[in-house]
C-alpha cells in the first residue's frame, strides 16, 4: 500500500509496491485539488517504467550505490527484458513513446493504468512556476491517497516501478542564460550605454517619480525580485488575470525602465484589446510619465510601398485626444517610433518619439536598420524619431537579454533552435529572450525622463523633450528601416538626421542640463 | 495578449466638442486640445445613456468613452454590419445621440514593437 502526501519542495508522483517501506514514500509539493481556472488534465497519463534488474545489474530503487556517470552501466537491465516489457505493455494497450537502455516512456488512458496496475488515480494540480507569481496551474492524474500497486502477473518480473509523470515546473533564473553572440544585459549594460549609471552614482535614480507603463502585463520574474525592483500591476479595461503575462512583452520591456531608473515607483497597466481605454486608466493614476512600446501602423494597406496615411483614422482619434490631454495636464508621454511601422501615437507631436541606435562591442554607434524613421503626414513638420535608445539590427533585433514569463509567446518565438541572428539561443521556457526593437528604447527613455523629473520636479513634458534633444549624442552612421518611409531608408549623418533624429540619449548630459 | 472574442466588441465613442465649429479630423495638439472638450457633464451623460442601452462603459476620458458589448448590441444600435470585420470604419451614430456624439469607432489591439 503506498500513499502520496503533500509536502514542501519535492515533486514526484508514483505508484509503488504495496510492500514499500514508509521511508520510501514520495512527496508532492504545491499539488492539490485543481481550482476552477486550472488547465484540465491530459487525456493520457505519461509514465516512466523502470525495469526489474537482471542478475548482473542493480536496482535504481533499492541499490546502496548512488547513480553516477562512472557506475551508471551497472543499472542497465538486460535488453531482452526491456523488449519483453515493451511488447507486453503494447499488448495491454499502452503506447511506447521513447526507450532508453534504462527505462521506457509510456502513455495510456488513465482507466487503462488503473485496470492494469490496480491503482486508483485522482486529479491534482500544480503551480507550474515556483516563484511569487505562478503560471496558470495545470491538472494531472496522480495515484490517489492510499492507492494500491498490483501489476499483472505478466509484468511482475519485468516492471519494478511505474511512475506517473507530473507536469514540468519552470524554474526561471534571476541570472540570464549564456549565449555566444554580442548582446546587452539588464540593468548594467543599458545603464552604462545610456549613461544613466553615472547619474545613479549621484543619488538620482528616479526615486519618487511615478512611471506608468501600458503593456501586456507583468510577470514577477526572479530577476525583478532579486534586484528588488517592485511593480504594481493593475488590469486595464477588458484585461484579465493580473498575475500573468502570456505574451511576455510587458514583463520584458519593464526591465528597461528599471535599468535607467531603478528607484521609480512603477505601475504596469495590463491592457486588453482597447489601448485607448488602457491609456485613460493610466492617465487616471496621474503618473509623471506614461510609456508605451506599441502603436498602430498608419499605412494604406492597398498600396504596394506602404504609403503613409494622410490623416489619423477615426478609430484612433479618441487616443489622439487622450494623448494630447495627458501632455496638456503635465504628464510626460513616451512612445516607441516603431520597427518599420509608421507608428501612431509614436508620431504625435507631443509624445517623445523614441527610435533606435545600435551600439556594438567597441561602443561604435550606428542607426538601427530595425527602427522606424519618417516624416509624419498627419502632423506636417513632425519628424520621427526625436531621440533614440538602444535597439538591435535586422533581421530580428536580437540584442537585449530580457526576463519574461517562462513559456510565454515571446519566450517560444525566438527559441527556434536557429543560430544568431535568426534565433536567440535561449530555450522555450527559460524565462529569458534576447529582444529589443523600439519597444526597448521607449522605456529606457522613460526611465531617463524620471531621472530628470527627480532632479527638477517642476520640469514640464516639453522641457523634458527639449533637454533630451539638446543632450543627445550624434550618431552619424547607418540608416533606419526603409519600411517606415515608403521604401527609402533615411540615413544617419552628422548633426540632426532622418534616421536617428537628434541621436542616442545621454542621461548624464540631460540631467546636467535639467 | 488576451484573445479577442468574436462576440464582444470594444469601441470608442467621441463626444462632440462644446465648440461645434471644431473639426475633430484635424490634428489635435496639447496646446489646443481644450478646444475639443465637450460641455461639462456631457461625457457622463452620454456614458449613462450607453449604460442604459446595455453597453459596458469601460473608461471615461476627457472627450471620449470606451465601451464594450455583445456584437448583437452593436449591430442593433450602431448598424454594425454583421459580416464586416471590425476596426477601420465609423459606426452609425443613432439619431437620438447625434447631438452629443461625434463618432463611434470599433477598436483593434495594437502592435507591440519588439520584433
Amino acid at each position: 500500500m503506498a500513499t502520496i502526501k503533500s509536502k514542501k519542495k519535492k515533486v514526484s508522483t508514483k505508484a509503488k509496491p504495496s510492500a514499500a517501506k514508509k521511508s520510501q514514500k514520495q512527496t508532492v509539493t504545491m499539488a492539490g485539488k485543481p481550482s476552477k481556472g486550472a488547465i484540465p488534465p491530459p487525456a493520457r497519463v505519461s509514465m516512466e517504467i523502470l525495469l526489474c534488474p537482471s542478475e548482473s545489474s542493480l536496482s535504481p530503487i533499492s541499490a546502496a550505490e548512488r547513480i553516477s556517470f562512472s557506475n551508471v552501466g551497472k543499472f542497465r537491465p538486460a535488453k531482452a527484458k526491456q523488449d519483453q516489457a515493451a511488447t507486453r505493455l503494447t499488448e495491454l494497450g499502452f503506447r511506447i513513446v521513447a526507450t532508453s537502455p534504462y527505462s521506457l516512456s509510456v502513455e495510456g488512458p488513465p482507466a487503462l493504468f488503473t485496470k492494469t496496475f490496480g491503482t486508483d488515480l485522482e486529479v491534482r494540480s500544480i503551480d507550474r512556476v515556483q516563484s511569487a507569481r505562478p503560471m496558470r496551474e495545470k491538472a494531472f492524474f496522480a495515484p490517489a491517497e492510499g492507492a494500491s500497486w498490483e501489476p499483472p502477473a505478466e509484468l511482475k518480473d519485468l516492471v519494478e516501478r511505474a511512475y506517473i509523470q507530473p507536469p514540468a515546473i519552470y524554474f526561471e533564473s534571476a541570472i540570464p542564460p549564456k549565449v555566444n553572440y554580442f548582446h546587452l544585459n539588464v540593468p548594467a549594460d543599458i545603464a552604462m550605454l545610456t549613461r544613466a549609471s553615472q547619474v545613479h552614482q549621484t543619488g538620482i535614480t528616479g526615486k519618487g517619480v511615478r512611471v506608468a507603463m501600458i503593456d501586456s502585463g507583468f510577470f514577477n520574474h526572479k530577476y525583478y525580485q532579486s534586484h528588488g525592483f517592485k511593480a504594481t500591476v493593475m488590469l486595464g479595461p477588458g484585461a484579465i488575470n493580473v498575475k500573468r503575462d502570456d505574451n511576455g512583452h510587458g514583463s520584458a520591456e519593464a526591465a528597461n525602465v528599471f535599468a535607467t531608473a531603478p528607484g521609480v515607483t512603477f505601475t504596469m497597466i495590463k491592457q486588453g484589446d482597447n489601448s485607448t481605454a488602457a491609456f485613460k486608466a493610466a492617465v487616471a493614476l496621474k503618473p509623471d510619465i506614461i510609456t508605451c512600446s506599441w502603436g498602430f501602423d498608419l499605412v494604406d494597406p492597398a498600396s504596394s510601398n506602404r504609403q503613409h496615411l494622410a490623416a489619423v483614422p477615426g478609430t484612433l482619434k479618441a487616443l489622439e485626444l487622450e494623448v494630447a490631454h495627458a501632455v496638456a495636464s503635465g504628464i510626460c508621454v513616451v512612445f516607441s517610433a516603431g520597427n518599420g511601422h509608421v507608428s501612431f501615437p509614436g508620431m504625435h507631436p507631443e509624445a517623445i518619439s523614441v527610435g533606435g541606435v545600435f551600439v556594438d562591442q567597441n561602443q561604435d554607434m550606428v542607426a538601427s536598420d530595425y527602427a522606424s524613421a519618417f516624416d509624419s503626414k498627419p502632423f506636417p513638420g513632425r519628424h520621427v524619431p526625436d531621440v533614440c535608445g538602444l535597439v538591435g539590427m535586422q533581421p530580428e533585433a536580437i540584442y537585449i537579454m530580457l526576463p519574461l514569463q517562462p513559456g510565454c509567446e515571446i519566450d517560444k518565438q525566438l527559441a527556434s533552435g536557429k543560430p544568431f541572428p535568426d534565433g536567440d539561443q535561449t530555450t522555450k521556457a527559460d524565462g529569458w529572450s534576447a529582444i529589443s526593437g523600439t519597444s526597448a528604447a521607449a522605456p529606457q527613455l522613460a526611465g531617463i525622463c524620471a531621472l530628470l523629473k527627480q532632479k527638477r520636479p517642476s520640469i514640464t513634458p516639453l522641457e523634458i523633450k527639449q533637454t533630451l534633444i539638446a543632450s543627445a549624442r550624434d550618431c552619424t552612421q547607418g540608416q533606419a528601416n526603409d519600411a517606415s518611409n515608403e521604401g527609402t531608408a533615411l540615413r544617419a549623418t552628422s548633426g540632426i538626421d532622418g534616421a536617428t533624429g537628434h541621436g542616442l540619449v545621454d542621461a548624464a548630459g540631460a540631467v546636467q542640463l535639467a | 495578449m488576451k484573445k479577442k472574442s468574436s462576440h464582444r466588441i470594444e469601441a470608442e465613442v467621441i463626444v462632440r466638442p462644446s465648440d461645434r465649429s471644431q473639426n475633430i479630423r484635424q490634428p489635435i495638439r496639447a496646446a489646443s486640445v481644450e478646444q475639443f472638450d465637450p460641455p461639462k457633464g456631457a461625457v457622463e451623460t452620454v456614458a449613462n445613456k450607453l449604460r442604459k442601452l446595455g453597453f459596458e462603459v469601460m473608461a471615461e476620458g476627457s472627450g471620449s468613452i470606451s465601451i464594450a458589448g455583445p456584437k448583437a448590441l452593436f449591430e442593433r444600435f450602431f448598424k454594425l454590419d454583421s459580416g464586416a470585420s471590425p476596426g477601420s470604419e465609423a459606426l452609425d451614430v443613432p439619431d437620438e445621440m447625434k447631438d452629443q456624439v461625434e463618432g463611434i469607432y470599433v477598436q483593434s489591439p495594437p502592435t507591440y514593437f519588439q520584433h
